[in-house]
Formats: C-alpha cells, structure tokens, sequence
C-alpha cells in the first residue's frame, strides 16, 4: 500500500515538475495540463514539492535529491573563502547574492536527526520574529538575531518588520511617510523616541533642615534628602510614574508590567510630536474639607519633555513644562516652576527583565 | 455531537468531535468543500502530520475548544492568558524537534491559538540571550566572515548600553 502510494507521488512530482518546465518556457497551456493531471493524483502536490526543496522559487531544478543540498552548500563555502569582505558591499545585498541561492535560513552546526528551525517555513520564522520583537518593542533583540546567521540577518534587517516597529512607536503613519530616512530601520533608530525596554530615572537632591538642639545653638544639622522620579513607557501608549526615595534596584522591577501595583504609583498616558513627548495623568485624590467630610476630587497633571539624544541614543527627558489643575473646580492651570535642581533630566537605563517574555507579537 | 474521522501521514485514523477539529481551518475547509455531513463515514487526509503530533494537537485543541474567538476586555483577558498558558506552558515542555513539529503541524492546519503558544515558546528561547547562546541553543552553525561580523556590531551599536 505505502509503495503504491509513493510511485503515485513519484509520478505526480514528475508531472508537476515538467508543467514547472513548461511554464518557465511561457508555455502555459500545457503546463497547466501537466499541473492538473499531477493535482489529480495528489492534491497538495504542490506542497509535497516545495518541502522537498528539490525545488526552488522556480529558478533552478536540482535533481530529486535531498542530499543535493548539503553538496550545493559545500561548494558554495568554498567559493566563498575568495570572496573576502572588503566593507564596501552593503551586507545586505552581499547576503541576498551569497544565501539566496539556498533558502534556508541557516544550517545546524552539528548534524541533528529531529526537526531543525531551518525547517522551518519563512514566513513562520518572520511570524517567531514578530514575536521576539513583541508588541512593547523589543528592537534590540532583533538586532541581536541579526547576527546568528546571514540568513537570520536577511529577516531581521526584513523592512516590514521595522515599518511595523515604527507604526507602532509614532502611531500616525501619515507624518512618518513624510520624514525623509533612509529605510524604516534608519527612522526608528535616528527619529526621537522613546524606549519601552527600560526606566526613565530623574535623580532629585535637596537640604532639609534638621532639629536644632536646644542647648547648643552652633550645631545646624542638615538631611540630604534624595529621591527619584520613575517614568516607564509601554508601546501601547501606557505611562508609569513613580516619585519614590526607594532606590532604582527596588523600584524598577515593580514596573515591569502595565498591572504593576504600587501605592505610590501614577497611570498615565503619552503622545510623541516631533522630539517632544506629553504626558497626561488623572488622579482621583480624597480631600477632607473644614467639616471633616470626605470627598474625591479629580486632578490631572500635564507634563512635557523634550527627547534628547545621550550617549549617542534618544535617551534623556528635559523637562518642558510641568501643569496641574482641577478640572471639576476650575478651569485654572498652575505651572510648577522648572528648574534644573527641582526637575533634573531622566535618564534612560535597559531594564533585562522588561524583555524577558513576550506577551504578544508585533502587530 | 457529529465526529470526524482524521488519517495521520502514517495512516493512523484519529476521530474526534468535530467541534474540536473546527478550531483547524485547514479542515473547516475540507470539510466543507467536501461536503460532509453526519453520518458520513469519510475520513479527512492529512498528508503532512505524523500521528504522535497529531495526537498532541488534538490534545491542546480539545481544552481550548471552548476558548473565546476573540480576545475579551483587557482586564479580563489578562487574568485568562495567565491562566491558560501555564497549562500550554506544560503542554510545550516537549524537545526542541517535537516543538518545531508542532509549529509546522500548526502552520499547516492553520490553529492560529497553538501557532501563537509555540511561536512565542521559541521568540522566549531568543529573547535576553546573545548571539552565541542562540546559535548554541538552536545548534546553528555561525556562517559569518570575522569582517562580517565586525560590520554588523557596527550597524548594531545603536542598541549597546555603553
């Protein structure tokens, strides 16, 4: 039974494979007669000989033979000792020359009997990147497939994958058709942005002065009094804040996901123009008033940055503009006054943990 | 509840509701370019799964059949995904070839759900780790010239720390 129904594949993959013949040569009526009577054998013929990978996007037909490919490789290494990178062939275009020829995206490097990830589909593999990419941006893990094999540099360098991953950051497709750079990559890694794989932490420092002792009036004693203000962006358009006089290893790891609960803790929303960014946080406080009784009132407090590059990277917050106001009450803004001792820059710092686990693929 | 009947590539004859084998598009749609209805004894081929996999495919699609379609409201869907992926979490504790099968299987009957649990088990595999785990982890040979590679770092500073 099994032999019968291997020489029937074996004569539907001849036939399939001589219609591919026919059509190469623009004779497409009878290709498709060869075609037809191949599907009538076997209905997904078709993808019995693409997986067989005797048979490649059409260009070349190497004998029925999976071996074929090891051998085609090999002499493909060799030709390519000789041709030594010099730096001055983008290493796309070198790649697309050097690997297009076999479509795996890389090879084991010790033979493997079970199922390899080089056999897996394309666009199966570009879907797994969508999902190490994720949907809070994790950019710099693709960057890290990049260099594993020069077939997983073709995919990570894939522009739809860094179109998405700029869609997503700046939201309006419309303003960032208009920016003139080089590739979608180019953008996302030169236009003012945000990072959503670490914390922004502003340091604050201030005196306070201390009990006086009553006998000793010479003895002034001062506190310093440090803490830090936290802002922890997600891709959605989600933003954390935390004022805490808890260090950096204590808090960072608590704003790991939207959830996150602290006492403390502000949830806000941003919007990036240009290289400014808008925050905008509602908090519903409990005031008690002279007749002791209690009530909540809304305030929302706007903030605005400017994105400054440091460190070669869009990774500093200059303070703009600080409002708050109670909408309820008044229709009056008040402005903190921004200086640079009260509302020093946040700086960036990659938090590992924020990029351990993907919760969902890059849309 | 109608069955179905399934034929492993190894001519194991699997049937199973087909409430479950629904969540396969690949066979919604054989089924009903066939025309199949109850009570009729045709057994639907799949050419390109083996039937330890398939067993395990019908196993993961028969506790999420009654998974909602669409994701529900955020704060729901939340305490839902946690909950069902550490039953996937175990169901996923398999090899790295098993795995792999899985996702082509997937990919092939076209489940979006165990696409999606088994593509992210392998985006985790790389996510946090250099290039040289990965190639380790996935034993993939590096096919780099030393220049090659000094140019990509180049390319890729921007991500660095320092």
């Amino acid at each position: 039974m099994n032999d019968e129904k291997c020489s029937v594949e074996t004569e539907a993959e001849n036939l399939y494979l001589k219609g591919a013949e026919l059509e190469r040569n623009n004779n497409y009526y009878d290709a498709i007669r060869y075609y037809r009577k191949a599907l009538q054998l076997v209905p997904d013929i078709e993808n019995k000989v693409v997986k067989s990978s005797s048979f490649k996007d059409g260009n070349k037909y190497i004998e029925n033979d999976q071996e074929n490919q090891y051998t085609d490789h090999e002499t493909d290494e060799n030709s390519d000792e000789e041709d030594v990178y010099d730096g001055s062939e983008p290493l796309e275009d070198r790649f697309n020359r050097l690997v297009g020829k076999f479509s795996k995206i890389c090879t084991p490097n010790k033979p493997q009997k079970t199922l390899h990830i080089a056999d897996l589909p394309p666009e199966v593999i570009m879907y797994i990147l969508r999902w190490v990419v994720s949907d809070e941006l994790d950019l710099r893990s693709l960057e890290q497939c990049s260099l594993i094999s020069r077939g997983f540099y073709l995919c990570a360098r894939d522009s739809c994958l860094w179109k998405s991953a700029c869609i997503r950051m700046w939201k309006n497709e419309q303003i960032i058709r208009s920016l003139n750079y080089d590739s979608w990559r180019d953008m996302y890694i030169n236009h003012p942005r945000i990072g959503t794989n670490g914390c922004y932490i502003g340091e604050t420092k201030y005196y306070r002065q201390g009990e006086r002792s009553f006998q000793d009036q010479n003895y002034r004693p001062f506190h310093l009094v440090v803490y830090y203000r936290y802002l922890r962006f997600f891709a959605d358009g989600t933003v954390l804040m935390v004022n805490s006089t808890e260090v950096p290893n204590v808090i960072v790891g608590q704003l790991r996901n939207k959830s996150a609960k602290n006492g403390a803790l502000f949830r806000g929303c941003y919007n990036i123009v240009d290289d400014f960014i808008y925050l905008t946080f509602k908090v519903k406080r409990t005031h008690q008033n002279l007749n002791l009784k209690k009530k909540f009132i809304n305030l929302v407090y706007n903030m605005q940055f400017q994105i400054k590059k440091y460190r070669k990277y869009n990774s500093k917050l200059i303070w703009q503009k600080y409002t708050w106001s109670c909408p309820d009450e008044t229709s009056y803004e008040e402005d903190f006054e921004i200086q640079e001792s009260t509302f020093p820059p946040l700086k960036f710092s990659r938090v590992k943990s924020y990029t351990m686990e993907s919760e969902g693929p890059l849309p | 509840m109608p069955n179905i009947k399934l034929q492993s590539c190894d001519n194991e004859v699997f049937t199973i509701d087909y409430e479950v084998a629904k969540c396969s598009t690949t066979i919604k749609t054989m089924v009903d370019d066939l025309g199949l209805e109850e009570g009729d004894d045709e057994v639907v081929p799949l050419p390109n799964v083996n039937s330890s996999i398939l067993r395990k495919v019908i196993q993961w699609a028969t506790y999420h059949k009654d998974d909602p379609a669409v994701p529900e409201e955020e704060e729901n869907k939340e305490k839902r995904t946690d909950d069902i992926s550490s039953w996937d979490s175990d169901f996923l504790k398999v090899d790295q070839g098993t795995l792999f099968e899985l996702i082509l299987a997937a990919n092939y009957l076209d489940i979006k759900g165990l696409l999606d649990v088994t593509c992210k088990t392998v985006a985790n595999m790389i996510k946090g780790k250099t290039p040289e785990e990965i190639r380790k982890t996935f034993n993939i040979k590096n096919d780099f010239t030393p220049e090659e590679e000094e140019q990509i770092r180049r390319e890729n500073e921007w991500c660095e720390d320092k």
